[in-house]
């Protein structure tokens, strides 16, 4: 069913992106349905890979494309809408990630005690619930990416996965650049550790 | 420099050598280091394919379609705000079903309010009055003229005994409302005696030739007796106005000569 779901992503037909955000922006469902089509898939990949939790993904998916077609008129054309979309996707996921902060906080703040080289490696053999495999090294590596601890992880996906400058990330994670660059230090040698198990 | 600080510095500073965040002569010398030193030579290798896997880790896919559940979103358009329009909405039904009643309940407990007030305040008038009658002065007359009995006539049995209880008890009305109406009413508590005697004396005289000549005597002879114990108490009252015994009396007096004259008017023809 994964592999339907690529292939069909893979092959739905590029459109006009321009004109399509133009008539999404006016109220077209076809042409917005269009861009999710071409979209979903690198808005899913963000979202699975900083929540390292399928379904919780999807539903953030779907809260992606939601906020987008509500604030499409805001859209300026000031850079690509992938970009926009995209940065959309990291304030969707963050700004859940708060709501639920005090839930998870416990949660959160014992794994970053306790997680480490220990907690990824032993998981790395279990790959993470629902998510696709890539081949090979790959594999391993997504797969210890989500179980990383979700600070080194967000940080990770952000900066070596997506492109993200420390700054940018700082800026969406209210911390410094001191404290990204600690985080993505962590996050790569336990990764390099799990990796080389 | 030992080779152990020498490979906590390059650990320490590896971020910013992949970021080239550092001078040129800080970075050939962890270079040169990481050429040298297998354990930071392979995590430098280690980390940096690390970088070239992660960002070339390929898109994943959701599962199922997702559009279906936006376009449902979508589509509605409810929102929070709506939704609350209709809990007010809803709330708002339930209270115009309810309105009837509170407006029922509110109309009730203001006419019974109303009604309670205005009843109150006559009884405080007729109590007032009452109170007045069993404080009668000693210039009471019973020949003196008054206005029409036709009002007071009907329930002036009813009014005499509640004027002998209030004389006995006057406390039970608040010295303000006792002193503003007896003050007021006075005059008239003298009127209505002298009023209704003189009224039933006049229909007594109408009935005169009607009745037996030997009830009439006795009618005038209980008459005499009453007039008699009425100027007693007058004298009496003159010289101990104060006395609550004497001013019983006079209108205990005073209300036998009313009950027995009204007694009389009413009696049957002679056959």
């Amino acid at each position: 069913m994964t592999a339907v779901a690529i292939i069909e992503a893979s092959t739905t037909p590029k459109n006009d992106g321009d004109s399509d955000v133009a008539l999404a922006a006016s109220g077209d469902r076809q042409a917005f349905e269009r861009l999710y089509r071409q979209h979903v898939n690198r808005v899913f990949s963000l979202c699975a890979r900083m929540v390292a939790d399928r379904l919780r993904a999807e539903e953030l998916t779907q809260d992606v494309f939601v906020r987008a077609w509500e604030k499409l008129h805001l859209f300026r054309g000031e850079s690509s809408f992938g970009t926009w979309l995209h940065r959309m996707t990291v304030n969707v996921v963050l700004n859940a990630r708060k709501s639920e902060s005090r839930r998870q906080s416990r949660f959160e703040d014992s794994e970053e005690e306790n997680g480490g080289v220990d907690a990824v490696a032993s998981s790395s053999t279990s790959g993470t619930v629902g998510m696709p495999l890539p081949p090979g090294d790959l594999l391993d590596l997504e797969q210890a990416i989500g179980k990383l601890p979700p600070g080194a992880r967000r940080v990770f996906v952000l900066h070596d996965v997506e492109g993200y400058k420390h700054e940018e990330i700082a800026e969406m994670l209210g911390v410094t650049t001191g404290a990204t660059k600690a985080q993505l230090h962590r996050a790569r040698l336990l990764l390099r550790e799990a990796l080389n198990r | 420099m030992t080779n152990d600080v020498l490979c906590g510095e390059f650990a320490k500073r590896l971020t910013e050598l992949l970021e080239r965040d550092v001078d040129e002569p800080t970075r050939a010398a962890l270079e040169s280091h990481a050429l040298a030193c297998a354990d930071c030579g392979s995590l430098l290798a280690d980390v940096r394919k690390l970088r070239i896997d992660a960002s070339s880790l390929p898109e994943l896919a959701p599962a199922r379609d997702l559009w279906e559940g936006i376009a449902q979103r979508i589509d509605a358009p409810v929102i929070p705000l709506r939704a609350s329009d209709g809990e007010r909405s809803k709330r708002a039904s339930e209270w115009r079903r309810w309105l009837p009643l509170v407006a029922a309940a509110v109309l009730l407990i203001a006419v019974t309010s109303t009604s309670t007030y205005y009843l109150t305040l006559r009884h405080a008038d007729s109590t007032a009055m009452r109170t007045a009658t069993t404080r009668p002065s000693t210039r009471d007359s019973v020949s003196s003229s008054g206005p029409s009995l036709e009002v007071a006539a009907p329930v002036q049995n009813h009014d005499t005994e509640s004027a002998v209880a209030a004389s006995r008890e006057p406390k039970q009305l608040s010295d303000a409302s006792t002193s503003r109406l007896v003050v007021n009413a006075k005059p008239s508590a003298e009127q209505v005696y002298a009023g209704e005697i003189a009224r039933l004396r006049i229909v007594l005289a109408r009935r005169r030739g009607q009745l037996d000549p030997v009830t009439i005597s006795v009618i005038e002879r209980n008459l005499k007796v009453i007039d008699d114990a009425i100027a007693q108490c007058k004298v009496a009252l003159a010289k101990d106005p104060a006395s609550r015994f004497l001013m019983e009396s006079l209108n205990n007096a005073l209300e036998n000569k009313v009950e027995l004259l009204r007694t009389a008017t009413m009696l049957p023809a002679r056959s």
